[in-house]
């Protein structure tokens, strides 16, 4: 009976053991997660991962929620285009004031964050080393995405490249025991690097010069190769670069941040890329979008996709979701201060007002002031060109129709319909406008809108075409013909043909400001071009009075500080004191 | 896979080997004693005696505190953590939230000892793995506390933050009992804040739009009109008083029964608790409450079955069903809006039409009563068996079982809701005199079913093997050894199943009483790392000397025993928050929008690089300690301990550079280490006709961040770095005053977190750049966590009556008061003005002002982490005290009732802290609780 029972317990306890030991325990099931192996096993996913690739594409309109850029204003705030409100979370404020080190850009945005560029380049990276792999696609396909991750590499070296100089250049993908080797890399080996991959790109068959499935709109072209080299041959050529001796002086260093000597040539290469890029572009159904109205052209041209007429965009990128409503997206930022909750984050300042020319080629002036007659308010800006109407909003135009509205800019008005919720706390006045481009036809309810940054237009090939000719040969006729298409299509007079080669060099400077205000051309020109950034920021006091007249009185509301080592970004001083020898830009 | 199977292969020949040496270890010591019987039996008296005259671990080296069930009965709360305050030294626990249902206390052994994810300790109840909250107090036997590594070595990979054991009560052989408890009593909220009336929220806030440079916005008609006070054009709600009760009931019944013959024992409990919350006007509404009631019935069965002589089988159940009924809206959002929703806005405008704004339409009365309810349930089930065979007729001491343990956590919430109309008061209806409304904000639905939420819920499967052997060598001396084998796996939701693996071993060798070495190993494993990472071997041990059993001391009038003892070894932790991060992989991405349309699509992308080396965060502990018994009834220990945990896990993101392009999983890197030392002394004395006993523990604790990969900071502002300082210490900037003029803005170094007026906040420049910024934030003062705890037991009785008491404090602990930034940060984010704002900065008062000036924008500057801010907030508490009569037994015993004992028993009555404002330990939300409860227990 006992040795039963013993025989029993035995068994019982074998039992209760036994299916422990049968199998691996601690093995992990079988995971539903994606690794590299997977995503190139098949042309699928290897395009859903394509897409990411397009994720850190540079945008010119950045929200509060997207977090990335300067908590909430864009880069049009760090120019005298615009000026961002007093939120002390606006990083803008802390670069006006000058109260910004190295240090500081290791917990905060300036307009750029150094590893999204890094990480963007790694991904191609891991494209271009992979995409033979992928056993379901075509020769021409895989082509084509090679081509696509050269160009976006060669976008993010550009993107860098234009703010900190001479950069490490990387090959491939890398894992962390490879990057102690990697050093900075003189300005021009970069300017090379930019330059091989735009003509990789071009010698591409694969890639399309232009996208013709209206669906593919977005993906890079063999175009933007062309204008991206234009563009980087530009900045090669301009003073910032194109110098015996840097900004600052930086000892040995100085190949990190300009070319160590002045060649005329580069203008020559410049424009001659440039009038490649026009030519190619022409030749492959790109054209100046002239054919929809003096008052609509620039429109159609800055913010509408090909699919709504815009022939003129080389490469527009746009947002991943709807930016109606949500708090914190670029509409809240950029839209009108007081309606929809809109922050004025990107408010116009009087700066950017003044470089509007009326129709007939006079200039408003603004250092008296101006009394308007009875229910005239927007009598100051009345014949304003075409341009101006559709890129800012002042006091007293029409805001949109059905039933009209005309915003109240002007102390005591009422900015918006919705101002003031009870309990809410006004958002403090900067400006007395608002920004009009790229909300155009949203005025009222921004339901639909899904505006597209144009980070590349033909247009810009006529001005580098216009621009670098000058400066290597002084004024042409090819030149003053191609500016003349850019003004006249907005209803302006063709260009003085009488201008000497300084008078064209300041014509442009007031051209560009016009043509491409808010898409992120001012700032960089004006480094490219060594000025130092305009301090004295204009806002104008509009009253109104019993006698429905109103004053328009300009006031400075802002001084900025301006430092000479601003002309190049620094890197973060984390990266810096990571201690694997990257070299910190002059001054900071 | 492959690997995998190479190395089980090898874990089953290292654990045959080892088996076999057990046993031919076992079978050569040959001669089995008795089982220890060292410690005395615990004499059971009504009287609760904190030690016996030995320590209950009188014959280990190793380092552990023990407390047992009707210890913890006298000072019981209604939840099992609320009751185990300031009784056992080393075991730091801190009150939380006191709402009904959810008042979990926290606990740290030691304090802190890492920077890593959690320094909870692992909570073992009956062996396996449980919440606290799964054992009902009364079922509690005891609850030990593993503190050293020599202590925990058999739970190796689990047990760097220390290990709280707890065993459930079995039956005892013998005629049965029954026992019946009954405590029922009132709780009320301690600490809440109090909010200036409207005349002076208004004049204050006119104030502080006049020190923002904007016109005021209250007529001094209004004020008066506050001041006067109109529940409806004039309101002055105070929301607190009108929502918040004083007190609330709870009642609790138990019923336990044990006993048993030499083949089957039982304990068998059955327990109900009822807690009400505090909210007030619950009942409008006929169908329902919604008042926070939290009902909870919990139901015991532990059975012992002696099948022979050597086979013993033991089948433990425990199923535990909560039900609690609350608002629809969150605590933390009921609090919020109590805290902060404006006086000046009326409770109701007309009848029962609630007040409110466009901006904020729900005021609390709705918020609370108006938007339905919603019931939350929770289940435990838990199973656990064993069968244990006394194998000493192969070898004598030897004993073999199985332990198997099967849980079960659900819960689940489901709301019924509805919205509500509020309008505000805009003038005076000329027809009817009455006031005229608004549009209403919201609307008046009816109750609706929402789907349930929240549904989730946790299963664990548990397995020991362990051998037992103990035998005598030569007549005096003792050799104890102990195998244990243990797996589990636990599944939550949709997560990939954890698992832990351990072999473990520790033997005990006692020279003749007097000396005593404890050798202990633990081979653990988890599926988080990579294979071949996954295991980790942990080693301890620890020794003892006896001095009270040697010649020189024996029979010492004095000494009655005195013990040294030290320990050294490593235990570890793998539930270091990162699962899998060997594993390269690609997750989505989000999307991006391409061609015509408005929808995007989606992308993948690579995520953070694998680090395959991940491994344990590991902790060194080591200790010196002495217990001793003087003159009989005193009883002395202190202890010393040193703990250095390694590889805890940080981020490499300030080591690699961007270059690299993509992020990278986490490495043990970091390292920190904590020191202390440990009191207790127990005086326990008994006479004919009655008693005392007191009882003092004392811990100070310090901890030091060695290293942690931290971003570089400017030469000069190296206090900057959080390495070298405590772990979760508070930084911030070093308060010196408010700016009293332009002037002295001007000429102040720049401070840079936002624009400074008069009557801001004023901090030093502590690196001497000219800049006021996040270098000039160093340590100040102390974490929440308390750098020293002190409990105190103290008790008497008299015949039939017993007193006692048990006091806890907590010392070197500050409160940040931005964590309640309703009370303490006036106007901030609509916030109402408490009154602990005292004396504003004005132009008036600017020498003698106690506070910052009032704002109504935004004011970054001063709103951040500084001296001001912290306070210190020590405190002392009466956490329970009781005062019991025991019915004499020739009264019972004629009814035929064997004990009756009545008592008033009252829970944290007396709070002597250096801040007084609010609770010293409960800032935020629901309130803490104090409580007065009459009980009764009967046993037959």
């Amino acid at each position: 009976m006992k040795t039963k029972n013993y025989i029993l317990g035995i068994v019982v306890a074998i039992a209760l053991l036994s299916p422990i030991s049968c199998k691996n325990f601690l093995e992990m099931p079988a995971q539903t997660g994606f690794n590299k192996d997977l995503v190139f096993s098949n042309y699928r996913d290897t395009e859903i991962f394509l897409y990411s690739l397009y994720q850190s594409v540079p945008k010119i309109m950045y929200g509060w929620a997207n977090n990335i850029m300067l908590f909430g204003p864009s880069r049009v705030s760090l120019s005298d285009e615009a000026i961002s409100g007093v939120y002390s979370g606006f990083t803008t404020n802390s670069l006006y004031a000058g109260a910004v080190t190295s240090a500081w850009f290791t917990t905060r945005n300036g307009e750029d964050v150094y590893d999204t560029h890094w990480k963007s380049i790694r991904n191609n990276f891991i494209m271009l080393e992979n995409i033979d792999k992928v056993p379901d696609a075509s020769a021409e396909v895989k082509g084509r995405i090679k081509g696509e991750c050269q160009i976006l590499i060669a976008v993010e070296y550009f993107e860098m490249w234009k703010r900190y100089g001479g950069i490490p250049i990387i090959k491939g993908s890398m894992t962390p025991a490879d990057y102690e080797i990697i050093k900075r890399q003189s300005l021009d080996a970069v300017y090379k690097y930019i330059i091989e991959l735009c003509d990789a790109v071009i010698a591409n068959p694969n890639i399309p010069a232009k996208v013709t499935n209206p669906l593919e709109f977005g993906r890079a072209t063999k175009a933007l190769a062309y204008g991206l080299k234009a563009r980087t041959m530009l900045y090669a050529a301009s003073p910032l670069f194109n110098a015996a001796t840097p900004y600052l002086d930086f000892g040995q260093n100085n190949n990190l941040i300009c070319f160590t000597n002045y060649d005329k040539n580069r203008w020559k290469l410049a424009m001659d890329a440039a009038l490649q890029a026009i030519q190619f572009c022409e030749s492959n159904g790109y054209a100046i979008v002239t054919n929809v109205g003096i008052n609509r052209n620039y429109t159609i041209a800055v913010q509408k996709r090909p699919k709504d007429g815009n022939t003129e965009i080389i490469w527009g990128t746009m947002y991943n979701s709807s930016l109606e409503g949500a708090n914190g997206g670029p509409d809240y930022m950029w839209g009108m201060r007081g309606r929809q909750g809109g922050a004025g984050a990107n408010t116009p300042t009087q700066n950017a007002v003044e470089m509007y020319h009326n129709v007939d080629g006079s200039s408003v002036n603004w250092d008296v002031k101006i009394t308007t007659p009875p229910n005239q308010p927007e009598f100051p800006y009345k014949n304003l060109e075409p341009r101006f109407q559709q890129t800012i909003g002042y006091n007293g135009c029409l805001w949109y129709t059905n039933p009209n509205f005309y915003p109240q800019f002007y102390n005591g008005g009422e900015a918006g319909v919705a101002n003031g919720l009870e309990g809410m706390k006004a958002t403090p006045v900067v400006g007395n406008y608002s920004m009009r481009k790229y909300f155009i036809d949203y005025e009222k309810s921004k339901s639909g809108m899904w505006p597209m940054n144009p980070v590349m237009r033909l247009a810009e090939m006529y001005f580098i075409y216009a621009e670098a000719s000058n400066e290597f040969q002084g004024p042409t006729s090819q030149a003053f013909d191609l500016l003349d298409v850019i003004r006249t299509r907005s209803g302006m007079p063709k260009v003085d043909r009488s201008l000497n080669q300084a008078g064209l060099r300041a014509f442009l400077v007031n051209e560009l400001f016009v043509e491409f205000y808010a898409e992120d051309h001012r700032y960089y020109d004006m480094r490219r071009w060594k000025i130092p950034g305009v301090k004295t920021i204009y806002n104008v006091n509009v009253l109104k009075f019993l006698n429905n007249t109103y004053t328009y009185e300009k006031y400075v509301s802002q001084t900025r500080v301006w430092n000479e080592y601003w002309f190049m970004h620094p890197f973060p001083l984390t990266e810096i004191t990571k201690n694997y020898g990257l070299i910190q830009n002059p001054g900071w | 896979m492959k690997h995998r199977n190479i190395f089980m292969k090898q874990l089953k020949v290292k654990a045959g080997i080892f088996l076999l040496f057990f046993g031919i270890a076992c079978s050569a010591f040959g001669q089995n004693i008795a089982p220890k019987n060292g410690a005395k039996e615990i004499p059971d008296s009504s009287i609760v005696q904190p030690t016996s005259n030995l320590p209950v671990n009188w014959e280990s080296p190793s380092s552990v505190s023990t407390v047992q069930g009707k210890v913890i009965d006298k000072n019981s709360s209604y939840s099992t953590g609320n009751s185990l305050y300031g009784l056992l030294p080393g075991l730091i626990v801190r009150q939380q939230s006191g709402e009904p249902g959810s008042e979990d206390a926290d606990f740290r052994i030691r304090g802190n000892g890492t920077f890593g994810n959690s320094n909870y300790p692992l909570i073992l109840v009956d062996g396996f793995e449980h919440d606290l909250n799964s054992v009902a107090i009364d079922d509690i036997e005891s609850i030990t506390v593993l503190k050293d590594a020599s202590a925990s070595i058999l739970y190796g990979g689990r047990a760097a933050n220390g290990v709280i054991v707890v065993k459930t009560k079995r039956g005892i052989q013998g005629k049965g009992k029954i026992t019946v408890k009954l405590l029922g009593g009132m709780q009320s909220p301690m600490g809440l804040p109090k909010f200036t009336n409207s005349a002076d929220y208004a004049t204050m806030y006119n104030q502080a739009l006049a020190s923002d440079g904007l016109p005021a916005i209250y007529a001094d008609t209004q004020i008066e009109g506050f001041r006067t006070g109109d529940p409806v054009y004039y309101p002055n709600v105070d929301w607190i008083k009108e929502l918040v009760k004083n007190s609330a009931p709870a009642a609790k019944a138990t019923v336990t029964a044990t006993g048993g013959n030499n083949i089957i024992k039982y304990f068998v409990s059955v327990g109900y608790l009822m807690n009400q919350g505090l909210y007030d006007h619950t009942a409008m509404h006929d169908a329902y409450s919604t008042n926070i009631k939290s009902g909870s019935i919990d139901f015991r069965s532990n059975l012992d079955v002696q099948l022979t002589s050597d086979w013993k089988l033991t089948f433990d159940m425990f199923g535990q069903i909560n039900d609690k009924n609350s608002p629809v809206a969150s605590t933390s959002s009921i609090w919020n809006s109590l805290n902060s929703y404006s006086s000046t806005i009326p409770i109701y405008v007309k009848d029962a039409l609630l007040g409110g704004t466009s901006a904020f339409p729900i005021n609390p009365m709705g918020l609370i009563n108006e938007q339905g309810y919603r019931d939350t349930y929770e289940r435990y089930v838990i199973f656990n068996s064993s069968t244990e065979y006394n194998l000493r007729r192969v070898v004598k001491g030897l004993v073999a079982g199985v332990r198997f343990g099967y849980d079960n956590y659900y819960t689940v919430n489901s709301a019924w809701s509805k919205t509500f109309e509020s309008y505000s008061v805009i003038g005076t209806d000329p027809a009817t005199g009455g006031p005229l409304l608004s549009a209403p904000f919201g609307k008046n639905t009816a109750l609706a079913y929402g789907n349930p939420v929240g549904d989730s819920q946790s299963r664990r499967f548990n397995i020991d093997g362990y051998l037992d052997y103990n035998t005598a060598i030569g007549t005096e001396n003792k050799l104890t050894a102990k195998l244990l084998y243990h797996q589990d796996k636990l599944m939550l939701g949709a997560e990939s199943p954890y698992f832990n693996e351990s072999l473990s071993g520790l033997v005990n060798y006692n020279i003749k009483n007097r000396y005593m070495v404890e050798v202990g190993l633990s081979y653990s494993g988890t599926e988080a790392f990579k294979p071949g990472k996954r295991f980790s071997l942990f080693p301890a041990i620890s020794a003892g000397w006896i001095l009270s059993n040697e010649s020189f001391l024996k029979d010492n009038p004095v000494i009655g025993f005195l013990k040294l003892r030290a320990s050294t070894g490593t235990v570890g932790r793998s539930n270091i928050g990162l699962r899998f991060a060997y594993r390269d992989y690609y997750v989505g991405s989000g999307s991006y929008l391409f061609g015509t349309g408005t929808s995007a699509t989606g992308g993948y992308t690579e995520y953070a690089l694998s680090n395959p080396d991940v491994t344990y965060e590991k902790s060194n502990k080591s200790e010196i300690g002495m217990e001793s018994v003087l003159w009989k009834n005193i009883n002395f220990s202190a202890a010393w301990f040193y703990q250095k945990r390694t590889n805890i896990l940080i981020s490499q993101s300030n080591l690699v550079p961007s270059l690299v392009g993509v992020s990278l999983q986490d490495i043990n890197g970091g390292k920190a280490e904590s020191s202390g030392i440990e009191l207790s002394l127990n005086i326990n004395k008994s006479f004919k006709d009655w008693g005392y006993f007191v009882g003092v523990n004392y811990t100070w604790m310090t901890s030091k961040v060695l290293y942690n990969a931290e971003l570089p900071v400017p030469t000069g502002s190296e206090y900057n770095y959080r390495t070298g300082q405590k772990i979760s210490q508070p930084y911030g900037l070093d308060f010196i005053g408010f700016f009293q003029s332009a002037q002295d803005i001007q000429s102040s170094p720049k401070q840079q977190f936002g624009s400074v007026k008069p009557g801001d906040m004023k901090y030093r420049d502590r690196n001497n750049d000219g800049f006021i910024n996040q270098y000039d934030e160093g340590p100040i003062g102390n974490s929440v966590l308390p750098r020293s705890e002190f409990g105190l037991t103290i008790g008497a009785n008299y015949k039939g009556f017993d007193i006692q008491g048990v006091f806890q404090a907590q010392m070197g602990r500050d409160i940040y008061l931005g964590s309640n930034p309703n009370v303490y940060w006036p106007l901030v984010n609509y916030a109402k003005i408490s009154t602990y704002v005292d004396q504003p900065w004005t132009d008036a008062n600017k020498a003698t002002a106690k506070y910052p000036r009032l704002t109504t924008v935004s004011n970054p500057n001063n709103y951040r982490p500084s001296t001001f801010w912290y306070k210190n907030a020590d405190f002392l508490r009466l956490r329970s005290i009781e005062l019991g009569y025991n019915i004499p037994s020739q009264v019972t015993s004629k009814i035929k009732i064997d004990k009756i004992r009545v008592f008033v028993r009252g829970m944290n009555l007396i709070t002597l802290s250096s801040f007084t404002y609010g609770d010293p330990e409960t800032m935020v939300g629901y309130p803490a609780m104090k409580s007065f409860n009459m009980g009764l227990n009967v046993q037959f």
